[in-house]
């Protein structure tokens, strides 16, 4: 049963089962099958461009962040890591227009180390230091992109994370967030960029309005909701 | 060119769309140009104790403990 102070959602979920049934689609499940390693940093060189400043957003390398989603998988594949999904705004990516972003963001659990219960980074960190990835505060470069891993903060990013689909780049498997996992996400954040980037996911209705009713539901966005609903949506005309 | 802002607004929705609808390796490197462009755009700003407002990373892109 639709939560009915989601007016403006109901509506469009009735009409169409999508915000905008123009372009609205289901995400494809891709095989894990295709699975295939190329070393992710074979070739790739880290050179300065722009001298001013300490920033690692002034590297300039030979960005290829198919090379990363290479990386990550191999991680998994080795253990380093377990479960891993792309979120943010290369997340979004995947059923968006592509925005410019400065870094990747990972969601992962990460592995206790041998004969601890402590829950570390290190094992990623000396994984990847291992194979010529670089150290820049919280990031690590992997193929020229600032790689942040991150542990799932709230009960909504957790389900995001254990909810996450795989899809296919070129042969090789990638775990992305939902598209409805990700506006809602955006919902709970709610920065300005995030909200615009609601706006996009509504825009493209690559939303399935009853799987995002029942998360915003499940993490107590609704009222979140009627507040974002009012201020961009019930004007438009 | 017009100068219809409907026609302006919906050209560019189209775009978007066309933009959305693009394979994911494209869309992927777009972000790698994109990113290279940031990249030079950030360079040649002011630096980042101006003094201007900046906004504040996302809650839930704590980095790792």
């Amino acid at each position: 049963m639709e939560h009915p102070r989601i007016s403006h959602l109901a509506r469009h979920s009735r009409e169409s089962g999508v915000f905008n049934s123009e372009a609205g689609h289901p995400v494809p499940l891709q095989s894990m099958a295709s699975s295939r390693w190329i070393p992710a940093f074979a070739g790739t060189t880290i050179k300065s461009k722009i001298s001013t400043g300490p920033s690692i957003y002034e590297t300039w390398p030979d960005m290829d962040i198919r090379e990363v989603i290479k990386t990550v998988n191999q991680m998994q594949a080795d253990g380093v890591i377990e479960r891993y999904a792309i979120g943010g705004a290369v997340g979004a990516t995947f059923y968006l227009e592509p925005v410019a972003t400065l870094d990747v963001g990972i969601f992962t659990t990460f592995q206790p180390e041998q004969g601890s219960l402590v829950i570390s980074p290190t094992p990623i960190f000396d994984y990847l230091k291992a194979r010529g990835g670089s150290m820049e505060g919280e990031y690590i470069v992997i193929a020229g992109w600032p790689v942040q891993f991150l542990r799932p903060a709230t009960p909504l990013v957790e389900e995001a994370l254990k909810e996450a689909v795989s899809r296919d780049v070129d042969g090789t498997p990638v775990h992305v967030f939902t598209a409805e996992h990700l506006a809602a996400i955006t919902l709970q954040v709610g920065r300005a960029k995030d909200k615009a980037r609601l706006l996009q996911f509504i825009e493209e209705g690559v939303l399935d309005a009853a799987r995002f009713q029942a998360i915003l539901a499940r993490h107590g966005l609704v009222d979140a909701w009627q507040k974002f609903e009012r201020q961009f949506l019930l004007d438009t005309p | 060119m017009s100068l219809d802002l409907q026609k302006v607004l919906e050209s560019k929705r189209a775009l978007r769309r066309s933009l959305a609808a693009k394979p994911v390796a494209e869309k992927l490197r777009m972000l790698d140009a994109l990113r290279e462009r940031e990249i030079v755009i950030r360079g040649s700003a002011a630096p980042s104790d101006s003094g201007a407002i900046r906004e504040a990373s996302a809650a839930y892109r704590k980095p790792a403990a």
